[in-house]
């Protein structure tokens, strides 16, 4: 099995690209947003990890960045009723969209539906799987303070969505979240937004 | 940066009554320690509204912030913009005051007197708020309409300014010295000539001086007589009173369609292709100062002065 590669980037066919090593080209797909960062970057070095599939006749390779992204991948297979396209496009839109893991955190299920191909019924699935996946976002604590800075920016007339990514990025930069009042939140976030 | 704007009162020609009691409230506060009061601005287009409120924040030595009203659309914005203020407090200056959203005018109450923006965070019985504390600042506005303002808010500014149209003798000082940042010889007729021209505005006369910069550059002329300012307003369109196209066509639509008038902004806007507002703030303030147009409730009526120009000037018929 095929579980990881680092070579030179020769092309693309379609959303998959080509990556030399020693003579031997492997077609490897990857998730949408992952092939648009690659996209101007023909002629690097690069590694991906891999996840070897075989799907009925055929076998495919599917890049990843990390070893955590590529559990994630393996662990959303499993699930009925996804298959390989909709898996990557969920990595996709976990890795762009980190509130998405706030959302899993504070047990908002219905935001999953957001991902393209999600509804009503995988999104219940993919919610107790996906608890503990991606971990470079977990260690944002979403508490009360957060919560209340959310709703303030929403009646500001902030968009939901944006508001949580502010003060998301905000609570980021905060080394101890403990000596803040939530004010000095708001405020904070507001500057950032503007 | 406009390099034409003064920095400081003393650079500032004209509104001198403006002026004088702008001078003593800065004297005051600065004495007293305090923020300047706040300040509306209320006058026509072009008068050095914004630049007396940069003026201000330049005597008290204050960190300048500028909006534009029609900008600020959500609560946020307005918001954003108080949360921007330095500790120490600033000079907060928004232009257009009148285009305010209502909604926002309340933040605007509560942050002008008490330097607080409450958010309220849920809806209904047991309402949370979140209060902002705000650092202590002087907002000044500036508008071409108090009459569209609210009372409660005009009752919150300290000062009121009134801004009056220049004269003559000022905005041919305003000439001299523009010519001098901008490294032009001028003579004393040359903007005396402009100035008759500059339909009381010091925007106006800064305008029609630039144009004239660009003629006698073009044209290798060392010094600006008469001649090449009479010859450069005769290329952009302007008339010995200081009339442009916009205006001449305004007049001939309001003689020839409107017979003279009365006639309603909004069917002569549609006419002239022109928004509203655009006539409203630059054709119509000079118009009527110099009584060639009068505003009453039906309509605008074209007056004896208009009618006699009109016969004088040859420009092209409206129709």
């Amino acid at each position: 099995m095929i579980a990881y590669i680092v070579g030179n980037l020769l092309g693309f066919v379609e959303n998959s690209i080509i990556v030399e090593n020693n003579g031997l080209g492997y077609l490897i797909k990857l998730p949408p947003y992952l092939f648009e960062k690659n996209k101007n970057r023909k002629g690097d070095i690069l590694e991906f990890y891999i996840s070897h599939q075989f799907i009925a006749e055929s076998q495919q390779l599917f890049g990843f960045e990390s070893i955590p992204d590529l559990e994630s991948f393996q662990k959303l297979l499993k699930i009925h009723g996804i298959g390989v396209k909709l898996a990557l496009q969920i990595v996709s839109s976990f890795k762009t969209n980190p509130t998405l893991i706030v959302d899993l955190k504070n047990d908002r299920v219905n935001s999953l539906k957001s991902i393209p191909g999600v509804g009503e019924k995988t999104a219940k699935r993919i919610f107790d799987e996906l608890k503990g996946c991606f971990p470079e976002f977990s260690d944002v604590k979403f508490d009360d303070k957060a919560k209340l800075a959310v709703d303030a920016l929403v009646s500001l007339g902030v968009t939901f969505q944006r508001a949580k990514e502010v003060v998301i990025d905000t609570l980021k930069d905060i080394p101890d979240i403990n000596i803040l009042k939530s004010e000095d939140i708001i405020t904070m976030a507001i500057q950032r937004i503007r | 940066m406009n390099v034409l704007r003064p920095k400081s009162f003393d650079e500032y020609i004209g509104q001198e009554n403006i002026k004088k009691l702008l001078k003593i409230s800065v004297e005051a506060a600065k004495s007293r320690n305090e923020m300047l009061d706040h300040i509306l601005l209320s006058g026509p287009p072009g008068l050095g509204k914004t630049t007396i409120a940069s003026i201000l924040a330049y005597e008290m030595g204050k960190n300048f912030k500028f909006a534009i009203a029609s900008a600020l659309q959500k609560p946020i914005d307005l918001v954003g913009l108080l949360t921007s203020i330095d500790k120490d407090g600033s000079v907060l200056f928004i232009d257009e005051i009148h285009r305010l959203p209502k909604n926002l005018e309340e933040i605007l109450y509560v942050s002008m007197e008490d330097y607080i923006v409450d958010i309220s965070v849920s809806k209904g019985i047991g309402a949370q708020s979140v209060r902002l504390n705000l650092p202590p600042f002087t907002l000044i506005c500036a508008t071409t309409k108090p009459g569209s303002l609210s009372s409660p808010l005009i009752d919150r500014f300290g000062i009121h300014g009134y801004f009056e149209f220049y004269q003559e003798e000022e905005l041919s000082s305003i000439i001299k010295r523009s010519a001098e940042f901008l490294e032009l010889e001028i003579e004393e007729e040359a903007s005396n000539f402009l100035a008759k021209r500059s339909r009381f505005t010091p925007r106006v006369a800064n305008k029609l001086l630039r144009r004239v910069r660009d003629y006698v550059q073009v044209n290798k002329i060392k010094s600006i007589d008469v001649i090449a300012a009479a010859e450069s307003l005769k290329i952009i369109n302007i008339d010995d009173l200081g009339l442009n196209d916009l205006d001449r066509k305004y007049l001939r639509a309001l003689k020839d369609i409107f017979k003279g008038g009365p006639a309603g902004i909004d069917n002569i806007s549609q006419f002239l292709g022109e928004s509203a507002e655009t006539i409203e703030d630059l054709c119509e303030p000079y118009l009527l100062k110099i009584d060639f147009v009068q505003r009453t409730p039906r309509g605008r009526v074209l007056t004896e002065n208009a009618i006699n120009y009109l016969d004088n000037t040859y420009c092209e018929k409206s129709i």
